[in-house]
């Protein structure tokens, strides 16, 4: 078999992603506490650091120089902070697709041909995310014996 | 009269096998199912025909020790047998011979919940990656069914297959290319050359997104199980979906 006829042979069967599977408010319930839990004030603290770093400067000179320090220090670590922030609700999204045992997805619709195609045909076990709508997951590479 | 959800019938495969060294796949067997309802506890099969019938049924489960074994339950015609055996799980449940004119019931106890059936003109059910253990390296095995549009006219359009249900998350799914195909495997541990194999992410059309009157689709499964996995009792749902007039 050639490439190109492997090709088409995967083209053969369409293969789209079902997407984030969604969750009844039920199942929602622990995983939004947990998400409670897991973002202790994060937000709110960046977001009050950086309106003290905003203020005037005659304002500014009002707060005490160990406040301004803190602020400015946080503010450095803001980068550091959105980091742990993106992970904590990555982590909490992933938790929330796995639960759900529901047969419904959020259509995303994106050609999961693509994805098979972007790596070589060994038979081999794969992991991917789904370009548009990040779901993660895993498949198997076919396995054709291509000549030349 | 429209194509309903029961003209769309999955079946089995011809090789189904119960080791990891008879062939896997082969053409659709229309006499057996790989469907039917797990026992919810211990407890011994009752079978029930729906008019006189004496056939053999061959019964195959784990006793509550989980030692495989089987029994012989002659039908009684409409009236009620039951196994000697307490089983805790069934693995298969297959007449020698179908019958152009009975349905024989299974149910889990005397009078309990139907957990299967043998239709007119089939021989019975079974569950697939039967002894299918797990080892001291990661294991796949792959095993064959098939989908089939009985529908004496209509074509299922826009067909579409699913993995909709995997509570262990132990299983994949590969759409064959051509329909009506009849490859096998050499084992159950080999992987079939051609299928590409989704989770339940991914939903997978059939060839040319249609399924004419009286064709077949194959389906591969992939069971995974990892490094010394622990035992698995679980089942996965599957659904072939489309439109029709």
């Amino acid at each position: 078999m050639t490439t190109g006829e492997a090709i088409a042979e995967i083209r053969r069967i369409g293969r789209t992603c079902r997407g984030p599977k969604l969750l009844t408010a039920e199942q929602q319930r622990p995983l939004l506490a947990q998400l409670a839990t897991d973002l202790p004030g994060l937000i709110p603290r960046i977001a009050s650091y950086r309106r003290m770093l905003r203020l005037a400067p005659e304002f500014r000179e009002e707060l005490a120089a160990e406040t301004l320090e803190n602020a400015q220090a946080q503010e450095t670590a803001v980068p550091t902070i959105h980091a742990q922030t993106q992970e904590v609700i990555q982590s909490w999204a992933i938790r929330t697709i796995r639960a759900s045992a529901a047969d419904q997805g959020a259509a995303c619709g994106y050609d999961f041909n693509e994805v098979v195609l972007c790596y070589p045909f060994d038979g081999q076990e794969r992991e991917y995310r789904c370009p548009r709508c990040g779901l993660r997951g895993t498949f198997r590479s076919p396995h054709y014996d291509i000549a030349g | 009269m429209s194509i309903v959800a029961a003209d769309l019938i999955c079946y089995g495969s011809l090789n189904r096998p119960e080791d990891d060294t008879a062939a896997s796949g082969g053409g659709i067997d229309v006499e057996n199912r790989p469907v039917f309802t797990q026992f919810s506890g211990n407890a011994r099969l009752a079978l029930i025909s729906d008019g006189a019938d004496t056939r053999d049924v061959n019964v195959k489960g784990r006793d509550t020790t989980g030692a495989k074994i089987t029994e012989t339950i002659t039908l009684t015609g409409a009236v009620e047998v039951l196994s000697v055996a307490t089983f805790e799980r069934m693995l298969s449940v297959q007449a020698p011979t179908g019958s152009a004119t009975r349905t024989v019931t299974a149910k889990q106890g005397s009078g309990g919940t139907t957990i299967g059936t043998i239709p007119v003109n089939e021989k019975g059910f079974y569950c697939v990656f039967i002894d299918s253990a797990s080892e001291a390296s990661a294991t796949s095995r792959f095993e064959k069914t098939f989908w089939k549009n009985t529908h004496a006219t209509l074509t299922l359009n826009a067909a579409k297959v699913r993995l909709s249900a995997d509570p262990s998350a132990k299983i994949k799914t590969a759409v064959v290319a051509a329909k009506n195909d009849s490859t096998s495997v050499a084992n159950r541990k080999t992987v079939p050359t051609g299928p590409t194999f989704v989770d339940d992410n991914v939903d997978q059309d059939v060839p040319a997104t249609t399924l004419a009157a009286g064709e077949a689709i194959g389906v591969w499964w992939q069971e995974d199980l990892g490094i010394n996995d622990a035992p698995v009792r679980s089942t996965f749902t599957a659904r072939l979906a489309g439109t029709t007039v």
